[in-house]
């Protein structure tokens, strides 16, 4: 084996992939393996009666999926909403599509970047995150998509 | 490329990574898109095709199949959004516009009602069941006409007052995300044909959200309980199918998991035994024609699909293959079990004026599980002397409701060499248990689901008299789910275990008849 394969097959065990997008400003992260795709924003068909951070229902070529509003779900202000794109995630057989405001890069990390996320997050985004990597230029906040699942079969 | 024909070279189009894009971006240009739609369209069962001339233009053929859950709704809108109501729910629509004195909305202690040809009929607002903002409060008064939608919810009448009716149309049920299940008042989605979503209207729970069924939906109840009670105790249900023989055959509803209906081609085979995969797990296939010995008949084995019976034995699932699936028999009809004139046969009955010839499933899978484990011996079957001894000394008290079961259950333990009473249901039971002298049983064994009085009540009206507080309690059902386990366990029984395990069964009986002896 070549020395640049070990360094590749090295490299590979210590970086992460994350697909990463805006929320009013601050930089998230979930995990490339469970994105499936990110679209343009789509006609949004309300569910009355469901909580405010279910913006409702889109049509992604048939099948359907569950906008989830970010910003409503983070409790970040949601005065000026301006999102522009969703990213689409699968969990359990379900179509979340997540509103961001805006789509960056897929970041590659290192593992031992990684932190935990510290005590004093606001507790209404606390139980979303998984950590937080410290990257030369920002802090990119890991999402566990399956937190957002789990909190909203929460029954309130 | 030179020596690949012109429909290879389209198909390229479809593989992965496949890209004439110049530049990658965030989101497009990397070739995921037509392979996307490949394996989606193939996934649901359908097929793409691409033709192509040079300067003319390319087409793009979908095929897709009819999905199975296709409702015919009527479509109705409230402001901009629509919903779908399922037809089934839908009795009349009825338009309002004060074209005559009777013709108009009445107030009734507040509410709106309408007199129906006579009848009270109470109305709902679908923007006040779903919590619209009223933008103009007295919108609703000053409105002259109104489109009211005249739906059933179980055996209560309501109208539910929308803005617009549309039209009619086949709407794809798709089902909504399970954190959406929560709200009641809708049963799912659908896609329009203009692409977007609709939600598809939960008439029961609309009904209830506005407190419409609360009264009679306790009536219907005491309704359905008291239907219950009236049910014959010997009544079964039996599943119809056609095999290579002249008389049809049956087996009890109660074995029957699932009816499926496989592509003969699909078939796979793990040594001499025909397979399925279903449902991520192997599924062994039996042909009922072949166990029982029937003459061959090419045109069934010939044709295409083939039916089959998805039955439970343990943990594991089978499947039965038959020659087609014909119906759902009640009969009160006697088994005549003298009928067996081969293994896999439990007897023949009459109803609608033939016999049907009951199959004995629960055999037939004891039989394949022993051919399957390869001659496996389980266990040496000779009982001791000693032990059937033992176990003649005991008198079982054996409660259900379902005749099959009864029969088959019973006739286990007498083998064994238990001597069995048998009761129809809990209270019939009970009595029982009070008038033999103390001591006669020493063990009740009793099915969970039973009319009038059900294994659960058994058990707690038993553990409640402090001479039965040590008295051994068998739950014996199909419902095996760990939370069913738990509330059998709180009511007072000892075990609880699955109907179709005789060897679990007969060891569990076998323990407490050994802790006795000691």
């Amino acid at each position: 084996m070549s020395s640049e394969a070990i360094s590749i097959s090295r490299r590979s065990e210590t970086t992460r992939q994350y697909s990463t997008f805006y929320v009013a400003d601050r930089l998230y992260g979930i995990d490339v393996t469970q994105v499936q795709e990110v679209t343009k924003p789509m006609l949004l068909s309300q569910i009355r009666l469901a909580p405010n951070y279910i913006k409702g229902l889109i049509n992604l070529r048939g099948q359907i999926a569950t906008a989830i509003g970010l910003r409503e779900l983070f409790g970040l202000d949601s005065e000026n909403e301006t999102e522009k794109m969703t990213v689409v995630c699968r969990v359990d057989g379900n179509l979340l599509s997540l509103l961001v405001d805006r789509i960056g890069d897929v970041m590659e990390v290192a593992q031992n970047t990684f932190e935990p996320s510290p005590d004093t997050m606001d507790q209404k985004i606390q139980k979303f995150m998984q950590g937080v990597y410290k990257t030369s230029d920002s802090l990119l906040t890991v999402i566990a998509v399956d937190s957002i699942f789990k909190q909203l079969n929460k029954k309130d | 490329m030179t020596t690949m024909s012109e429909r290879e070279i389209f198909n390229i189009i479809f593989l992965p990574g496949f890209s004439t894009a110049a530049q990658v971006s965030n989101i497009s240009g990397r070739g995921v898109g037509m392979d996307v739609v490949k394996t989606n369209i193939e996934k649901i069962g359908g097929s793409v095709e691409l033709n192509s001339k040079l300067g003319q233009g390319t087409s793009i053929r979908l095929k897709i199949p009819l999905t199975l859950a296709i409702v015919p709704a009527m479509i109705v809108a409230s402001q901009t959004e629509r919903y779908a109501i399922p037809q089934v729910k839908l009795v009349e629509l009825v338009r309002i516009d004060g074209s005559t004195p009777e013709n108009k909305i009445e107030l009734l202690q507040g509410k709106p009602v309408y007199r129906l040809r006579g009848n009270l009929l109470p109305l709902v607002g679908l923007k006040d069941v779903l919590g619209f903002q009223q933008d103009q409060p007295n919108q609703t008064s000053n409105q002259e006409v109104f489109n009211i939608v005249v739906l059933k919810a179980e055996r209560q009448m309501f109208g539910l007052i929308v803005d617009e009716i549309q039209d009619t149309a086949d709407i794809v049920v798709k089902p909504l995300s399970s954190f959406l299940k929560s709200l009641s008042v809708y049963s799912g989605a659908t896609v329009l044909g203009d692409g977007s979503v609709a939600l598809i209207l939960d008439v029961l729970g609309i009904a209830q959200r506005m407190h419409l069924t609360g009264e009679s939906s306790e009536q219907i109840k005491k309704e359905n309980q008291s239907e219950i009670v009236v049910r014959e105790e010997n009544t079964q249900e039996f599943l119809l199918f056609k095999l290579n023989s002249k008389s049809k055959h049956a087996v009890p509803l109660d074995l029957v998991h699932r009816l499926e209906e496989f592509k003969r081609a699909d078939i796979e085979f793990s040594g001499d035994q025909p397979v399925m995969r279903y449902c991520g797990a192997i599924l062994p296939i039996i042909s009922l024609n072949e166990f029982l010995k029937y003459p061959k008949n090419s045109s069934v084995e010939e044709s295409e699909f083939m039916s089959v019976i998805v039955t439970q034995k343990g943990n594991r699932y089978f499947g039965i293959e038959v020659n087609e699936i014909l119906d759902v028999l009640r009969t009160e009809a006697e088994l005549d079990e003298q009928l067996c004139d081969r293994k896999g046969i439990l007897g023949g009955l009459i109803a609608n004026e033939e016999v049907i010839i009951a199959v004995n499933s629960i055999e037939i899978l004891d039989q394949v599980t022993k051919k399957l484990s390869n001659g496996e011996e389980t266990k040496s079957k000779d009982i001791s002397q000693d032990l059937s001894t033992q176990r003649g000394l005991h008198k079982i008290l054996y409660a259900e409701d379902n005749a099959f079961f009864r029969k088959h259950i019973t006739g286990i333990l007498q083998k064994a060499g238990y001597s069995v009473t048998t009761a129809f249901n809990g209270s019939e039971a009970l009595s029982k248990l009070e008038e033999a002298p103390q001591e006669t049983y020493s063990m009740v064994l009793s099915d969970i689901e039973m009319p009038r009085m059900n294994g659960l009540e058994l058990a707690t009206n038993i553990r409640k008299e402090a001479k039965w507080k040590d008295l051994p309690l068998i739950a014996l059902t199909t419902l095996s789910q760990d939370a069913h386990v738990e509330k059998g366990k709180q009511a007072g029984f000892n075990s609880y275990l699955e109907k179709l395990n005789p060897e679990i069964l007969l060891q569990t009986l076998d323990q407490i008849v050994a802790k006795r002896a000691a």
